[in-house]
């Protein structure tokens, strides 16, 4: 039986020794100044995701016919995953799920080959009527709305990408 | 129970994030934590440039970069570099459409993955778990980076020791990341 060279190291990072030091910020501190500072943030992030919205809007109209090249889906991809990332960080929880719904539904054509526009011009439609700043859709509409896009999931029998995460690393502490 | 106290004053970060939003909030997470602004790339050669004339304390840096993985990356880190540049402590960013990177980023020898969006609380756990827990290195053929094989995440410097202290509040995912490093080399040898 071969056996394999290991090497360990016990390596002391200048990081280590900074940490080590006395002073500094508490936890709680530290907190409330980063979510205060990130708060400060929150027009230049709606202004953001709003021009994100834009930019998959074009792709999508600018298609013809019923097809979305490969191409243009993955730009979209991109787009709603900027849009992902802002919105889990401002608690716009309803067009987080769309977004997420999105990218689930465009990574899954995207493995599969398919470039059906419908089903992500649907999503365009439903992440508008949930915008930052556009009037709030009752709870119950909301409901409506993603349950209708959640069916388009099931239709294609496509797995969410949360899901197909191969590794349980994935750490679950996203709340602010 | 005392409320953990960080002290990063002074450390040098590298924050790799092509995406100029994304990248902002994080440096706003980091100056609310009390540590300098960090250097900033776009793209994995720019890091690659910037690591090879600069001494980085922390790098964190997004699961896909324009130009390679972060895998990618962090294997040249842990490789290529030689001194204590291949042993900086590396947190790992991964966005909704990346998650099938997290294991990838893992293998790769980097200290932590959070999954986007990053709160303040999860970065600032994560970033106190790598400066305070030392792990040891393994450098092996199929692997280089820091030994998953961990179950206690009491710090060396033997601080937070009395009962009345906090801990070092390792990231609730630690257990997984141990559970999960089966694959890790098996055997140690000396240095």
């Amino acid at each position: 039986m071969s056996r394999q060279l290991v090497r360990t190291h016990f390596p002391q990072t200048r990081l280590h020794e900074l940490a080590a030091r006395a002073g500094g910020i508490t936890k709680g501190d530290a907190i409330e100044s980063a979510n205060k500072s990130i708060e400060s943030m929150r027009g230049q992030a709606d202004r953001a995701i709003l021009d994100a919205m834009a930019a998959i809007e074009k792709i999508v109209n600018a298609a013809r016919g019923d097809l979305l090249p490969a191409h243009a889906m993955s730009k979209v991809l991109r787009h709603a995953d900027q849009i992902v990332t802002l919105t889990g960080t401002f608690g716009y929880d309803a067009l987080d799920r769309v977004m997420k719904s999105l990218c689930d539904v465009a990574a899954g054509l995207i493995r599969a080959g398919l470039n059906d526009r419908a089903p992500i011009l649907v999503h365009a439609q439903s992440m508008r009527l949930m915008a930052p700043g556009n009037a709030s859709l009752s709870p119950g509409e909301t409901d409506s709305v993603l349950g209708e896009l959640a069916k388009i999931l099931t239709h294609y029998r496509f797995e969410p990408l949360a899901a197909l995460s191969d590794d349980d690393d994935a750490p679950d502490e996203t709340a602010q | 129970m005392a409320q953990v106290r960080l002290n990063l004053k002074g450390a040098t970060t590298l924050l790799l994030d092509s995406d100029n939003f994304s990248r902002g909030l994080i440096v706003q997470m980091l100056r609310g934590f009390g540590m300098d602004p960090p250097s900033l790339c776009d793209t994995g050669a720019q890091a690659k440039a910037h690591l090879e004339h600069h001494y980085v304390d922390l790098c964190i840096m997004e699961a896909a970069l324009p130009d390679m993985d972060s895998a990618q990356l962090i294997s040249w880190i842990r490789r290529v570099e030689k001194g204590p540049m291949r042993f900086i402590p590396i947190i790992v960013l991964s966005g909704y459409t990346q998650l099938h990177m997290v294991a990838a980023a893992r293998d790769s020898g980097a200290n932590s993955v959070i999954k986007k969006p990053v709160s303040p609380q999860a970065l600032f756990d994560r970033i106190n778990w790598v400066a305070r827990v030392s792990r040891p290195f393994i450098e092996t053929g199929g692997f280089a980076g820091p030994d998953r094989r961990f179950r206690s995440a009491e710090p060396r410097d033997g601080r937070y020791k009395r009962q009345t202290d906090g801990s070092a509040e390792a990231p609730a995912d630690s257990n997984a990341i141990a559970a999960n490093a089966a694959d890790a080399p098996v055997k140690v040898a000396a240095q």
